[in-house]
């Protein structure tokens, strides 16, 4: 009784360990999923500032709000600022697509791990009522 | 399903479908903001300046005026501005707006399909309310499922290995038959035969074989004529029969109804022959007939003339009949009086009389009818058109331009065997070819 008592509790404790884990990938998961949402839309928004300022004359005035003032910029200059942020959010955007991946892979796995614990758990419950 | 199942996705379909709601309202609010804010784009600029209430902080106006009635900060994103006069800003507007149309068509895209999938969460609904409605339920278990795969793979390979035995039966015999056929022994239905039909064996097998070769051979006696035809036929039957040995699997029994239908395609093919040998009696003339088959003729009624006749069968029609055309078919009428390029083509038709002349060659005596566009009477007259046609044609070669003047040289060196032909009917004339079957067969034994 005692070591299939033990037993029991053990299995219990590794099957709350698994869900821990499970439970903090899956935030991180989350988490990875809204930044690059975010990426997404800045990418867009970013898209259609390039394509306003191509259409815009030479000579008119381009401003940049830091903060709360607004500065006047070059406009071409402006136009290169823009293309570099977009290439730098794409670059940002693929790195955080890579860590979803894994962090899916990672949610598979301790999902599985987790699955089989509770088999075992079950079973172990059951030979205990057995016994009992 | 249980009807709280049904109701919980009826739930979370209803939740779908309101935020979609929720964004079309959104888009739409967008639409009609950038709607009011193009039309004052377009009032602004009629005056040079405005008279408007200033908003102070955020609880507070001014009266106050508006200046600069042109110049536009455009906000475009991410912090960046840029002046515009009203007129452009006013084009931005309208670019802004067609997005803000994409974005609500896709979103209204969206809720039509949710609340298709919620229409049939309802049907469900009603079914399920509905009395007398059963669900299916098959029982599925993993591991019994794969044991009558494995089963049926078993059953399947034992049937495999078992045709392939049959296949080799069938081979063996089929090669047997052709032994026999090479020796020439015309054997008659074996008492075994009948007795034995129903019963599978090879013995059966090979007697019925030679049982459809005599009769075969009763038929068309022209099969012993040349060993070189017979074996070409045997080959094409073999060939044929094989096929058909591979094509059957199951049944055994059809195999007697395939074996007629290979010997009839035997048949035909023999008789196809045998026209060759009553034309030409050669495989190159039966070709070169073929191919001046194609060739148009000009026919002219008169058989005296040489002249005039294009082909080699004219030529000998001028030279054997003479005076009056012989008619004994209507394909005559065609040959002496009506000149169509069909003629040639429909020479095949003619194996059915050419059957017939056949047997008469052999058994009544010299009245065969040709299948040449000539009627002639008997095979020695046959055989004098055609020692004549080498003549004729020849001084007629200048006006012809066909290669039938080719044909009459290989005519004229067939002329030799021609009437041995006839007489043979049970030797190996020596243009035998031989399949390798047969010659591995033959070294074998």
């Amino acid at each position: 009784m005692a070591p299939g008592q033990r037993e029991l509790e053990a299995l219990q404790k590794q099957l709350q360990d698994e869900l821990e884990k499970l439970k903090n990938v899956q935030k991180d998961y989350q988490k990875a999923l809204t930044n690059r949402q975010q990426l997404e839309a800045q990418v867009n928004e970013n898209k259609m500032v390039k394509e306003e300022l191509d259409r815009a004359d030479d000579d008119s005035n381009v401003y940049k709000l830091i903060g709360p003032v607004l500065v006047k910029q070059d406009r071409d200059e402006a136009k290169q600022n823009v293309a570099k942020r977009i290439e730098y959010i794409s670059g940002e955007m693929k790195r955080t697509e890579s860590t979803i991946k894994d962090l899916e892979v990672k949610q598979d796995s301790h999902r599985e791990s987790l699955g089989k614990i509770q088999q075992k758990f079950q079973q172990a419950q059951l030979k205990q009522m057995t016994k009992a | 399903m249980d009807p709280s199942q049904i109701e919980r996705l009826r739930a979370e379909q209803q939740k779908v479908i309101d935020d979609c709601n929720q964004r079309i309202h959104q888009w739409e609010k967008f639409s009609s903001d950038y709607d009011a804010l193009h039309e004052r784009l377009q009032t602004l600029p009629d005056r040079v300046s405005h008279d408007i209430m200033v908003p102070f902080g955020s609880l507070a106006f001014m009266p106050g005026k508006m200046v600069h009635t042109n110049e536009i900060l455009v906000l475009l994103g991410d912090n960046w501005f840029v002046e515009r006069s009203a007129k452009q800003a006013c084009e931005i507007v309208q670019r802004r707006k067609g997005y803000v149309d994409e974005n609500l068509k896709k979103v209204q895209e969206e809720k039509k399909l949710i609340e298709s999938r919620a229409g049939f969460t309802d049907e469900i609904t009603k079914e399920v309310g509905a009395q007398g409605v059963i669900e299916i339920n098959e029982p599925y278990d993993e591991v019994k499922e794969q044991q009558w795969k494995d089963e049926r793979r078993k059953k399947f390979q034992q049937k495999a290995a078992e045709k392939s035995k049959e296949k080799e039966q069938k081979k063996v015999q089929e090669e047997s038959v052709q032994v026999k056929q090479e020796r020439r022994d015309e054997e008659k239905m074996k008492q075994e035969t009948v007795a034995r039909r129903h019963k599978i064996t090879e013995e059966e097998l090979w007697a019925r074989l030679d049982a459809l070769e005599a009769e075969e051979e009763e038929l068309d006696e022209l099969a012993k004529l040349s060993d070189f035809d017979e074996n070409e036929v045997e080959e094409d039957g073999e060939e044929e029969e094989e096929q058909s040995g591979r094509e059957m699997n199951n049944c055994q029994i059809p195999r007697p109804n395939t074996l007629p239908q290979n010997e009839q395609r035997q048949r035909k093919h023999v008789k196809w022959k045998e026209e060759a040998e009553i034309i030409g009696e050669s495989d190159d003339d039966v070709e070169e007939i073929n191919k001046t088959i194609i060739f148009t003729h000009t026919k002219i009624p008169s058989l005296s003339s040489i002249d005039e006749d294009s082909e080699e069968e004219n030529d000998v029609n001028g030279n054997s009949a003479g005076d009056s055309p012989r008619i004994d078919s209507p394909r005559d009428i065609y040959k002496h009086f009506g000149g169509n390029p069909k003629d040639e083509e429909g020479e095949q038709g003619n194996a059915e009389e050419v059957v017939h002349s056949v047997k008469d060659i052999v058994t009544d005596g010299p009245k065969p009818k040709s299948i040449l566009k000539h009627n002639a009477g008997a095979t020695s007259s046959k055989m004098q058109e055609r020692e004549k046609m080498p003549v004729r044609p020849i001084m007629s070669a200048p006006k012809t331009a066909f290669s039938g003047t080719i044909v009459e040289r290989n005519k004229i060196h067939s002329l030799a065997p021609l009437p041995e032909e006839p007489t043979v009917l049970q030797d190996n004339a020596p243009p035998k070819r031989i399949s390798k079957f047969k010659a591995s067969r033959q070294k074998a034994m």
